[in-house]
């Protein structure tokens, strides 16, 4: 991987939140993100899951400099966000836009829709904005009506189309199809997917549903507590998931077509105001030993591409290498069970 | 279609401002001129309200007064408005040093008396009209720099004004584009209290001698000189009185109306439905002896008070659940999947109304009630006994003012008299998987998680052995971890309280294989196919079921199968099959008519013409 072709790169990007200490501030900052860095190559898809409050959305948040970060740094293309200049920042956010989960929330209730696309353009060109309308799968002719006069699916086809209008090259999608009915997901999944490949646009799609990720995503990066404990190829984590966490996250997710038998997690995500020392995943990790309290594990490469943050990864690496997983997990001593047979 | 809300109150302060600005035009008497003779007569044919205590013509006063009034009000209000937007905006927005210097000054304004401020600018400045709009426009000021504030604080926060900022617009351009129109409704709002808290104030500083300078005429100098007089001329004090009530009137109307129109989605529609309870139907129940199971819905049909007239949201549905059995009921939103549950508890939002069907259930004697025709006392019984429920979010199902324990008391309390409480509200606690049960039943629910909470209403909801659990999306609002473990916690207190049915409200049929023995598809208030899971999943007999197991991103497939459409809204229903438009099978005989329903197999039902050609 060379830095020529990233298009985005992040490098130790941290972000906390509430630390300045006051008078009447507690000066311990919330860590929302700590320490990740990652690279998106053009027209790459890169996953990003994790549950709820893992930072994922903060994450992209900074990617796109919607907040500044409290260390690391952010190149697009080459440049470093931070040191752009206002105008030249603002030039630059042209190329890269956003998708919102909530379709509801995501567009002025005020404004006809053809008039939000428009600001994306530069100049409010009737032809352009009916060409959206058309992309995205709408009828041109509704671009004089106001949001509230779309259902939630339509919306979010609006949103997309105000995110295309600059003709960026990188979009983050955060949860965009999550507050979705599932035959609309698919209608949104898709229209993703055929503008990923129509335009060469890179996404980072955010999302706590594996199974949408695994169907659109070239990469994945698993989130826990505000740190990447493993990324790699989409196809290779799924199959063969290596971090106790991504084990765990498969085996909870549940499935219309495969059985699976796997290891609940006991409890629930820890505080991010206070995450345990060490290993942030070790208070609920089936396989932690006394040492993973004392260092943060630092992100390994298992296999080709494949990277994880676990004191264990020789072993797991061992293990998915090995012609028959599941019996050198055993033999491992490790307890997380993950396995899937189709249903019946 | 909405601005004929307007015209009452348009035409109101319209002629108010007409003849306050026509008065030096109109054929009354000099306001100023006095009449010792006439001092303190009542109304005459050439003084239509009398004369006041030196004589001068009330009604021309009253009318030439309403001009200074209401101008020093106006004037005052949009000064103070535009002021105090402008700080709140620029504060709330750009927080920081912008925020301190502008909500700061606005604070230390607020903190000031008004009067204080008045004799201060007044000192300085002597009296006059031009003193007096300056003072309340000051007066005013931070109070609509505190509504700004407050209204773009939140309003910033939303997506939409984050993909502006991601579009690259400049500030000032989001600020007045995006965010104003925004924040407009709260600072009508205060527009409309603030011109009449100025005509008040107006008034009462003149009162004071300490706004216009007699004999100028306004409605405070008339107040303040009646005052002298009232016992002898009462009616003298009623005049500007009546006039300050009806322009504050007048005004609050004309904004609050304003208010409405300017909201595109239209104002008052929307609102949240509570959940009521609902009159027993009239009609008798058909033979509620042929009924087998432990719940078994016949032809349900509810309808809603739209705004076409009524619109049936859930049409003829019926199905079956056994004693032991979970039955999950599917559907996306709109689907009526939920009313259908609610129902069956005797709970509807006060909108929806019970049309007909029969709602039969076999209580512990082995009778069988219908539950549409029982009386609300004999409901109640059942309801938290027999039949409970756990609801969707669990942080707004709990009295957030309750102990943990306190919940669980008070259900165990209403249906069962006395006995010890805390050994059995602790076991139920550690039954749910609650880690350290008797420290957990002091705790108040913001002290739980949102899973923990979960486990609170489950626990609650199990806490008198009931016979039928109603789960609605009980695990929609979780992660998928936690949702593993609730799901685990349900299945395990099934098995423990053997004869329990549990139906279970979901949009997601990958719970749905995890979880339920049979399933119930709903779609656009219909139940278009019912059966065991595991053959529904195999051999779909219904195109829309195909159809979403297919767009479900599970498997290899490179492209999901969407559906095309949406989902028709309840008063636009085709009038055959409801599926037809969006369905890829679709025939004319579809669109003709309801199609019956069908069994294929048997435990196993559709309501589709074409189900033998599915394969």
């Amino acid at each position: 991987m060379n830095a020529i072709t990233s298009l985005v790169r992040a490098e130790g990007l941290t972000r906390g939140f509430g630390g300045r200490a006051g008078l009447f501030r507690n000066a311990t900052p919330v860590m929302a993100v700590r320490g990740v860095d990652l690279e998106i190559h053009r027209g790459e898809a890169l996953g990003v899951v994790g549950e709820s409050g893992c930072g994922k959305s903060t994450l992209g948040r900074l990617l796109l400099r919607l907040m500044p970060p409290t260390d690391g740094r952010v190149l697009f293309d080459g440049s470093d966000l931070a040191k752009t200049s206002r105008p030249g920042l603002r030039a630059m956010r042209r190329r890269m836009q956003m998708v919102f989960q909530d379709p509801f929330g995501s567009l002025d209730p005020r404004r006809s829709v053809g008039a939000q696309i428009a600001d994306g353009l530069a100049a409010a060109d009737p032809d352009r904005i009916a060409a959206l309308l058309g992309q995205v799968g709408l009828d041109p002719a509704q671009a004089q009506r106001l949001p509230h006069e779309f259902s939630g699916g339509q919306r979010q086809r609006i949103a997309i189309a105000r995110a295309l209008a600059p003709k960026p090259d990188f979009i983050v999608a955060d949860e965009p199809v999550s507050a979705l009915d599932v035959s609309i997901q698919a209608q949104i999944v898709n229209l993703l997917a055929d503008l990923r490949s129509e335009l060469g646009l890179a996404l980072l799609f955010i999302s706590h549903d594996l199974h949408v990720v695994r169907h659109l995503c070239d990469r994945v990066l698993v989130m826990y507590l505000g740190r990447v404990v493993e990324q790699g190829p989409a196809a290779a984590i799924f199959a063969d998931p290596a971090h106790p966490y991504t084990r765990a996250l498969l085996a909870a997710t549940p499935s219309m077509r495969q059985a699976q038998v796997g290891t609940a997690l006991q409890g629930e995500l820890p505080s991010v105001a206070n995450p345990p020392s060490g290993c942030v995943f070790r208070t609920r990790c089936p396989e932690a030993r006394p040492s993973c309290a004392e260092a943060v594990p630092m992100l390994e490469t298992v296999a080709p591409g494949r990277q994880i943050a676990c004191l264990r990864a020789k072993e797991i690496y061992a293990c998915l290498t090995h012609p028959v997983a599941s019996i050198c997990w055993r033999a491992a001593g490790m307890r997380t069970r993950y396995e899937t047979a189709p249903r019946a | 279609m909405r601005g004929h809300r307007l015209l009452l109150p348009g035409v109101l302060v319209g002629g108010m401002l007409l003849v306050a600005l026509a008065g030096p035009l109109l054929p009354i008497a000099d306001p100023v001129r006095q009449d010792v003779a006439g001092r303190l007569t009542l109304s005459s044919a050439a003084h239509w309200l009398g004369q006041d205590e030196f004589g001068r013509d009330v009604l021309s006063r009253l009318i030439l007064g309403a001009r200074v009034s209401l101008a020093i009000a106006v004037a005052s209000t949009v000064l103070g408005a535009v002021a105090g937007t402008l700080l709140g905006l620029v504060g709330g927005y750009f927080r920081g040093l912008a925020e301190i210097v502008t909500m700061r000054t606005a604070e230390i304004v607020l903190c000031f008396p008004p009067l204080l401020l008045a004799l201060l600018v007044v000192t300085l400045l002597g009296p006059g009209a031009g003193t007096l709009i300056l003072c309340l426009a000051i007066v005013f000021t931070p109070a609509f720099a505190r509504v700004a504030y407050a209204a773009t604080l939140s309003v910033r926060a939303l997506d939409y004004v984050t993909a502006q900022v991601a579009l690259g617009k400049p500030a000032v351009l989001i600020l007045w584009r995006t965010l104003l129109p925004n924040i407009a409704p709260p600072l009508i709002v205060q527009i409309s209290l603030t011109v009449a808290a100025a005509l008040m104030l107006e008034s009462g500083l003149s009162f004071l001698g300490l706004g216009v300078v007699p004999p100028a005429p306004s409605w405070g100098l008339m107040i303040r000189g009646a005052r002298a007089t009232m016992e002898q001329a009462p009616l003298l004090l009623l005049w500007p009185c009546l006039a300050l009530t009806g322009a504050v009137v007048a005004l609050n109307l004309l904004c609050d109306r304003l208010r409405e129109v300017l909201d595109p989605r239209g104002g008052g529609r929307g609102r949240p439905g509570f959940l009521r309870v609902f009159p027993a139907l009239r009609t008798p129940s058909r033979d509620k002896a042929a009924s087998t199971g432990l719940l078994a819905l016949r032809g349900l049909t509810l309808e809603i008070n739209g705004p076409f007239g009524a619109v049936p949201v859930v049409r003829d549905v019926s199905l079956t659940l056994a004693a032991g059995e979970t039955l999950a009921l599917v559907g996306e939103s709109g689907s009526g999947k939920t009313l259908t549950a609610l129902a069956a508890m005797g709970l509807l939002p006060s909108a929806v109304r019970v049309v007909s069907g029969q709602i039969l259930y076999a209580d512990r004697n082995g009778a069988t009630q219908d539950l549409l025709r029982l009386p609300e006392k004999d409901l109640r019984r059942l309801r938290g006994q027999d039949l409970a429920m756990i609801f969707q979010d669990p942080s707004s199902s709990l009295n957030p003012l309750l102990r943990v324990g306190a919940h669980l008391a008070e259900t165990l309390r209403a249906h069962h008299a006395g006995g010890p409480l805390t050994a059995r509200v602790v076991d139920l606690l550690r039954q749910v998987g609650l880690p350290d049960p008797a420290r957990c039943a002091q705790m108040y629910p913001h002290e739980l998680s949102g899973g923990q909470r979960q486990r609170v209403m489950i626990a609650v909801a199990v806490a008198n052995h009931p016979r039928l659990l109603l789960a609605d999306e009980p695990t929609t609002a979780l992660d998928v971890t936690v949702q593993a473990q609730i799901l685990d916690l349900l299945a395990s207190l099934k098995r423990a309280e053997g004869g329990l049915g549990m139906l279970f409200v979901t949009h997601n049929l990958a719970v749905v294989a995890r979880i339920a023995d049979r399933v119930a598809v709903m779609y656009a208030g219909e139940l278009v196919e019912e059966g065991p899971v595991a053959d529904v999943f195999a051999t779909p007999r219904h195109p829309y079921t195909a159809a979403l197991i297919a767009s479900t991103p599970e498997g290899e497939a490179e492209r999901l199968t969407a559906i095309p459409g949406t989902v028709p809204q309840p008063w636009a229903m085709p009038p055959g099959c409801r599926f037809a438009p969006r369905c890829s099978m679709a025939k004319p005989a579809c669109d003709a008519a309801p199609p019956p329903v069908a069994i294929p197999a048997p435990g196993r039902a559709t309501r589709c013409l074409r189900w033998e050609e599915m394969a």
